[in-house]
């Protein structure tokens, strides 16, 4: 429950940075998209298994297709095979704050590409890839850098929120589970 | 099969909920013939930001730039006044220029001139993120007098049209967008007497400019003139400023010629819009 409301946070912080930083959409300007709610979706899918992880991304997506205008399940697919993607590199990937933030950029990455892939695919854009990195990734990639970090550190909050949590309840717990592995001691 | 955990089902009972609930809205739309296929869910979502995160903030990032632009706002008050002086002459020569065109209409039999419009004001409640859609949602809707198709302006020029509506909001595609369904009829202007039609196929990222596919091919296009809407598409009321031409090319296998035209509306700054009705309030 922690998870999802830190996941509830993080693309609510996504709402009102975009509001903060509007997108120019003539491309005159480096645009900069905050991508907080993905990489909350990030750090939580890294700890569930696979199976789980999808369908949480699958959902996420689903959500955003629902409310916001466009083509309908393409986020849905997008969220759930750019996780399933984190997932196979994530295991080459240890717990330091700057492999995260590598984890991070990479996810990000993936997901505007498969975007930006699947449009040209169906024919849907014109836009060359060096204009796409350059005003719609550029930015975004180096400016969530250190939304990143915060999104990491409030990832281990509530990580070490659940751990007190757990200590304590424990701690209530009337049979001591040490005496019952060694009940002789 | 493996069973499923509590948590995965938890997730694929939200997710089918969320698939019902889309599919039954769509049933329902689909037996209202004046609703359109705007999504409940959007419109919804876009009122409940625009209420409790856009409102709010706009109110704090607008009350900042008021008081950081103080000074400025005081010397340009001071050539305002000025201005305001000539107001009362450019007044009486609009009065007098109406007057000419009301005379014109009833010596020419028409009821209603090409660039007669009147206007709805909007705000933007959301605005897309991608980086194809280019759309964005306004607070206005059918009950406010919005139709398909409508124009819509910022204070610089024509931004796009509306694709969608519903009762209290409506759905703008900007014409920058990617989806390649925007094409709208414009005029350019030779000099001020003389126009040449074309149309306006689509917003190239790659060169920041509209492309135009150029209808008379006799007419000499340069640089610099002045793109406006045609009223030829039957919608956009004619004479609203799409741009400036930048670019004129002529293409070595075809007659026609390539124009590239530099947007005059300001795809960034998108608070307040206006959406042009073709014909008089009246």
């Amino acid at each position: 429950m922690s998870k999802f409301i830190y996941l509830i946070l993080c693309f609510l912080a996504d709402l009102i940075l975009s509001q903060i930083f509007p997108v120019d959409y003539a491309l005159y300007r480096l645009n900069f998209i905050p991508h907080v709610g993905l990489i909350g979706l990030m750090l939580v899918a890294r700890e569930l298994d696979l199976q789980t992880a999808l369908i949480m991304a699958f959902g996420f997506g689903l959500f955003l297709d629902l409310t916001h205008y466009g083509y309908f399940l393409m986020n849905a697919f997008v969220f759930t095979l750019t996780i399933w993607v984190l997932r196979q590199w994530s295991n080459q990937v240890n717990e330091s704050i700057v492999e995260l933030l590598v984890l991070g950029v990479l996810t990000i990455f993936v997901k505007e590409f498969l975007i930006f892939g699947i449009l040209h695919l169906f024919n849907a854009s014109h836009m060359r890839f060096l204009v796409w990195f350059t005003h719609w990734q550029f930015l975004s990639l180096l400016g969530n850098l250190p939304l990143m970090a915060l999104a990491v550190y409030g990832y281990h909050l509530v990580e070490g929120f659940l751990s007190n949590k757990d200590r304590r309840r424990r701690q209530g717990e009337k049979t001591l589970w040490m005496k019952m592995l060694n009940p002789y001691e | 099969m493996r069973k499923l955990s509590p948590l995965q089902k938890l997730l694929i009972s939200i997710i089918a909920i969320l698939m019902s609930v889309t599919l039954i809205l769509n049933v329902i739309q689909s037996t209202r013939p004046t609703e359109t296929q705007m999504g409940e869910g959007v419109r919804f979502y876009a009122q409940v930001q625009y209420a409790l995160v856009q409102r709010p903030l706009y109110a704090i990032t607008s009350f900042v730039q008021d008081v950081s632009t103080l000074w400025s706002t005081m010397e340009e008050n001071k050539k305002l006044r000025e201005q305001i002086d000539l107001i009362a002459t450019y007044q009486s020569r609009l009065e007098e220029a109406y007057r000419d065109i009301e005379d014109l209409k009833q010596l020419n039999q028409l009821s209603l001139s090409l660039s007669e419009a009147s206007t709805i004001s909007a705000t933007v409640i959301q605005r897309s993120m991608d980086s194809f859609t280019h759309s964005i949602i306004l607070d206005v809707g059918s009950n406010d007098g919005v139709e398909l198709g409508d124009a819509v302006i910022s204070n610089l020029g024509l931004l796009g049209k509306v694709v969608e509506v519903s009762e209290k909001t409506s759905v703008v595609l900007l014409l920058t967008t990617e989806l390649d369904i925007n094409k709208i009829s414009v005029k350019i202007q030779i000099d001020p007497t003389k126009t040449s039609e074309a149309i306006l196929e689509r917003y190239d990222p790659n060169t920041k400019s509209y492309s135009l596919k150029l209808l008379d091919t006799n007419s000499s296009i340069t640089t610099g003139m002045k793109v406006i809407t045609s009223a030829a598409g039957g919608l956009f009321p004619s004479g609203l400023l799409v741009g400036v031409v930048n670019h004129v090319e002529t293409l070595p296998n075809t007659i026609g010629l390539k124009i590239l035209v530099t947007p005059a509306a300001d795809f960034y700054d998108l608070n307040y819009v206006l959406i042009v009705k073709r014909g008089s309030s009246e």
